[in-house]
């Protein structure tokens, strides 16, 4: 027997009152001179014996009566381990169904969404009509579609038909989290919390969270309900991006596909196709072996024939989860890219010019051909910086330059606060102190320059790393196949100490390190652009990098990887929300959206913000390319794409001993185990109220024959 | 003090009905009343046998010269009445659940009775006792009298247990000629004493009207919660719930009054329950109207 509100039974001490009143009733004598003494004794003398027998029962009658009423207020219940799970009697339940993209996997004529909304069904068919229901709809954000447990089942049904998967990854927490929040509130009958889940890896990424929350209420059942009883195979594209340089018209551009096969047999002659804008541009490759488990990185190349906005799809054959067949990703082609490169030297010949290798890396081209080159490069002093010329670069260069006036400076920082970018390479002119002393330049650097300095222990030179590389722009070189980094070879370097990551703002990063582990490339976000510093210059001074066969390849992917920072505004998440700035004329219009399934509709008008046109559209739940028009019948003015997780791809369960350990309250709190939880199968405060009435009849019964017996 | 004991009520009230001897009895002043003697000076009323001790004054030797048997002639005479009015004055008269005493009721209820008698030149005695018979104010046909009764029952005070059947005996012993003794008491002493006053009461001639004067809480107990009851003539002390033996006490004490007057109907003599709740007049003129309507016999 256990009580649903036992700070109740504090109510026991109300048993006394008959007892005080018994014994007040004893001290509360009236005197009373009495003549008729002899037949009080002779009746005191046969009823002495009966009189107490009755007072003692009359008096137990009464704490009974008292103590009867607190139990009942109590809400006396019986618990009983159940195995199934199922209690007795009406409930208070929160349903969680797992609608993350992982539920749309089916092996036959239906998902695993379509099971879980049958098994829900079900279950709602056996609860008493007095219990009261939830649903949440939950993937990596938890939809309340009712939110309140409520007696309504009609509503819960009709939520539920209306209730569809979506393309977002899973994390059960947060949904358990607000369902044991609203368990919490309701008292006086069986509480648990349902979960319709295919109980994927994935989903129960924050188990100690639910363990702990799972401890922390015991008397609420948490039942997942598992749908299906293994994950489907699957081969899934798990990313889709663009690498190498910066996507241009007419010249290729890289995208790297990654394949994963979360299987239990290996996948041969996996066929991979791209399109770009829905014309299949790259054909199709076929990716000849994929282990179980493993993924299989492919880089295919596309051609963009004009600049703008274009979506690139990669196919692979359907399989038991469709929604990782296909994978999109919007890109921005550019038709043209100035950078500007700004020396802090003067120099008699080309050769000689702090930026001269450094604009043959940018433009590898013959002097002929460079016009056509989508990137052009523009050159100046260090006191021609102004806020035009900056507008106008996309990228700007800083090479050996001594330091800067505080108003050119702040000028700088302006630039890359609104969204440029700054690769620094320091160099013999440059003082490290001049530029420490620049607020606005030290402000701008992701790590701080110290004096100019020899490799130490008397080396020539130092090295850098020739593997394990962690960023973008150098993960290229882990493939031996794509030469070393580890030639690259600095006689002379400014040591850099990496900044702090700043609280809401740029966490440095290191592109490259040397060998003994100081970073050689240091970048890290500033504002909305982006800061790039090397510790040495762009000549062949106090290294061989710009001699090195790797340089243009790397100052390309520096490039792309600059650029595609910009615009990685252009993949989001599923339910993300997609803004962009256009052109003022553009103000005012309504802009139509064509969604991944092809249906095109009206989705508001370009607003203004900051003298921008800016367009916000958020229904996003679908995977695939989103197209934004002004106009019909012209190209668009936007475009982006909206990614499944790629957590999602892999359909294996979570082993279900992990899952019981983690959640039952045994492991800390003394239940048997999760199916075996705790449950109410019996309340009698209904009973215990009708034996305090009885009792009550009894006591006036007993103290009204008493009386008259007497 | 003496003059309160005439309740107004009562006696104007007991004056229109009168009080009727309910038996001859004997008088030693011609009134209303008839005589016990069967009239040796008035008026015949019958022969009866003669037995030996007759005084042969009264032979009707006209009888026996006729029939030779000895017959004695009885007469009639109305006379006046000595009524012994007899007082409980044990401390257990001193009770009252309400302003009036059983004494006070008493007390009051003879003093009417004895105005009433002189009134109708009838002669009244007044006794009263507790252990024993404490004052006796030899018989008096005085109405002048009334005010020294008073004074002698208003300055009684009960203070001593009840000694009833010694009481009665002394009372007997006092009332030589036959007459009306009316008793009044609780008679909470045992009932063998009031058996055996009765008994020599009433084989001497008397006629015996007993009051019995109680409280309306002791013929009710009306009380609640708990108790301690104190012995107006003892010492004992008893705690209890009165609820718990109510109807025990009510069934014994009924017991108790219906034997009481089993025994007074024993010996003819009537019993009047007089509820200290109830007027003077009530009680009394209950009684007097019963007197008459049962009449002379």
């Amino acid at each position: 027997m256990n009580f649903l509100f036992p700070a109740m039974l504090g109510g026991l001490v109300t048993v006394s009152v008959p007892i005080a009143i018994h014994l007040l009733n004893k001290f509360r004598v009236k005197k009373i001179e009495w003549a008729a003494m002899r037949f009080l004794l002779d009746s005191l003398r046969k009823n002495e014996r009966r009189v107490k027998i009755e007072d003692l029962i009359l008096l137990i009658v009464r704490c009974l009566v008292f103590a009867v009423i607190v139990l009942a207020f109590a809400h006396p219940v019986l618990k009983k381990y159940s195995a199934n799970g199922e209690g007795a009697g009406p409930v208070a339940a929160v349903v969680l169904l797992d609608n993350s993209a992982s539920m749309m996997q089916g092996g036959g004529a239906t998902t695993r969404f379509d099971d879980a909304k049958q098994a829900v069904r079900k279950w709602l068919d056996q609860r008493d009509a007095g219990s009261l229901v939830a649903l949440f709809l939950v993937s990596n954000r938890t939809e309340t579609v009712v939110a309140k447990p409520s007696a309504d089942f009609s509503a819960f049904r009709k939520a539920l038909d209306d209730a569809r998967p979506t393309c977002r990854g899973t994390d059960l927490a947060q949904g358990i989290r607000i369902a044991y929040q609203e368990l919490s509130a309701i008292s006086g009958r069986a509480r648990e919390i349902r979960v319709f889940t295919d109980d994927q890896n994935a989903a129960w990424s924050h188990l100690e969270d639910i363990r702990q929350l799972a401890v922390d209420h015991p008397d609420i059942r948490l039942v997942p309900v598992i749908i299906g009883k293994k994950g489907e195979n699957n081969l899934g594209i798990i990313s889709l991006r663009a690498s190498g340089s910066v996507p241009a018209a007419k010249m290729p551009t890289t995208f790297r596909v990654e394949v994963g096969n979360y299987g239990e047999t290996a996948a041969e002659g996996v066929r991979l196709s791209l399109s770009v804008d829905g014309v299949p541009s790259a054909g199709e490759m076929l990716i000849p072996h994929i282990s179980p488990g493993a993924t299989q990185a492919m880089d295919l190349t596309v051609n963009f024939p004009t600049a703008g906005h274009h979506v690139v799809v990669a196919t692979i054959p359907p399989d038991a989860l469709t929604a990782d067949n296909q994978r999109s990703v919007a890109v921005d082609v550019v038709s043209h890219m100035n950078t500007l490169i700004v020396e802090g030297g003067e120099a008699e010949t080309k050769i000689d010019r702090d930026g001269y290798f450094l604009a043959n890396a940018l433009v590898p081209l013959p002097r002929d051909r460079m016009l056509q080159y989508y990137l052009g490069v523009t050159f100046s002093k260090p006191s021609g910086i102004d806020k035009t010329i900056l507008a106008e670069s996309e990228v700007v260069f800083l090479c050996n330059v001594a330091g800067f006036t505080a108003e050119i400076a702040d000028a700088l920082k302006a630039y890359v606060s609104g969204g440029g970018n700054l690769v620094v390479f320091p160099g013999a002119r440059t003082e490290p102190d001049k530029w420490r002393a620049v607020p606005a330049l030290s402000d701008l650097l992701p790590a701080t320059m110290g004096t100019a300095q020899t490799p130490a222990d008397g080396a020539k030179f130092i090295a850098w790393q020739s593997n394990e590389f962690e960023h973008p722009v150098s993960a290229l070189w882990n493939d031996p196949a794509q030469g070393s980094l580890g030639s690259v070879r600095a006689f002379q370097y400014f040591p850099l100490k990496l900044k702090a990551p700043e609280k809401g703002g740029g966490r440095p990063g290191v592109i490259v390190r040397f060998s003994n582990g100081e970073p050689a490339v240091a970048e890290w976000e500033f504002g909305k652009g982006r800061v790039v510093l090397f510790n040495g210059p762009a000549t062949p001074d106090w290294n061989n990098l710009v001699l090195h066969p790797a340089f243009v390849p790397f100052m390309q992917r520096l490039l792309g990887y600059l650029h595609r920072k910009t615009e990685s505004r252009l993949v989001l998440a599923p339910g993300e929300s997609f803004h962009t700035t256009l052109p003022t004329e553009f103000r005012g219009k309504e802009f139509s959206v064509m969604e991944p399934d092809g249906t095109r509709r009206v989705a508001g008008r370009v607003e203004m913000e900051d003298d921008q046109g800016v367009i916000r559209f958020s229904s996003t739940q679908m995977a695939g390319a989103y197209r934004i028009f002004i106009s019909p019948g012209e190209a668009p003015v936007a475009a982006f794409a909206v990614q499944i997780d790629p957590e999602e791809s892999d359909l294996r369960q979570a082993d279900p001993a992990k899952i019981e350990n983690m959640v039952k309250p045994s492991a800390v709190g003394g239940a048997k185990s999760l199916t075996s939880q705790m449950v109410v199968t019996h309340e009698f405060w209904t009973a215990f109220i009708w034996v305090a009435a009885v009792l009550t009849l009894v006591e006036m019964t007993l103290a009204f024959r008493f009386s008259r017996a007497h | 003090m003496s003059a309160n004991l005439l309740d107004p009520d009562a006696v104007s009230r007991g004056e229109s009905l009168g009080l009727l001897a309910r038996r001859i009895v004997e008088g030693y002043r011609v009134g209303e009343h008839r005589s016990p003697f069967h009239g040796f000076a008035i008026e015949f009323a019958q022969h009866r046998e003669y037995t030996a001790g007759d005084d042969i004054r009264h032979l009707d030797w006209k009888v026996l010269g006729r029939s030779d048997r000895y017959y004695i002639k009885q007469y009639e005479q109305d006379t006046n009445f000595v009524a012994h009015l007899v007082v409980d004055g044990s401390a257990s008269m001193n009770y009252a659940s309400g302003t009036v005493t059983k004494l006070q009721f008493a007390k009051a209820l003879a003093a009417c009775l004895a105005y009433l008698i002189l009134l109708q030149r009838d002669a009244v005695a007044l006794a009263l006792f507790d252990t024993g018979l404490q004052e006796y104010l030899p018989r008096t046909d005085s109405l002048g009298k009334i005010r020294h009764i008073m004074d002698r029952l208003a300055s009684f005070e009960a203070t001593r247990h009840t000694g009833l059947g010694i009481s009665l005996e002394q009372v007997a012993q006092k009332a030589k000629r036959r007459g009306i003794v009316i008793l009044i008491s609780d008679f909470f002493d045992d009932e063998e004493g009031l058996v055996n006053g009765l008994r020599l009461l009433s084989f001497s001639g008397n006629e015996v009207v007993v009051f019995h004067v109680l409280d309306h809480a002791e013929i009710t107990f009306p009380f609640t919660g708990t108790c301690k009851f104190h012995d107006m003539e003892g010492d004992a002390e008893l705690q209890t719930s009165p609820a718990d033996i109510r109807k025990s006490y009510l069934k014994s004490f009924e017991e108790y009054r219906q034997r009481i007057r089993r025994t007074c109907e024993k010996f003819n003599a009537h019993y009047v329950l007089a509820d200290t709740q109830k007027t003077l007049a009530e009680v009394l003129c209950g009684y007097l109207a019963f007197r008459r309507k049962v009449g002379r016999k």
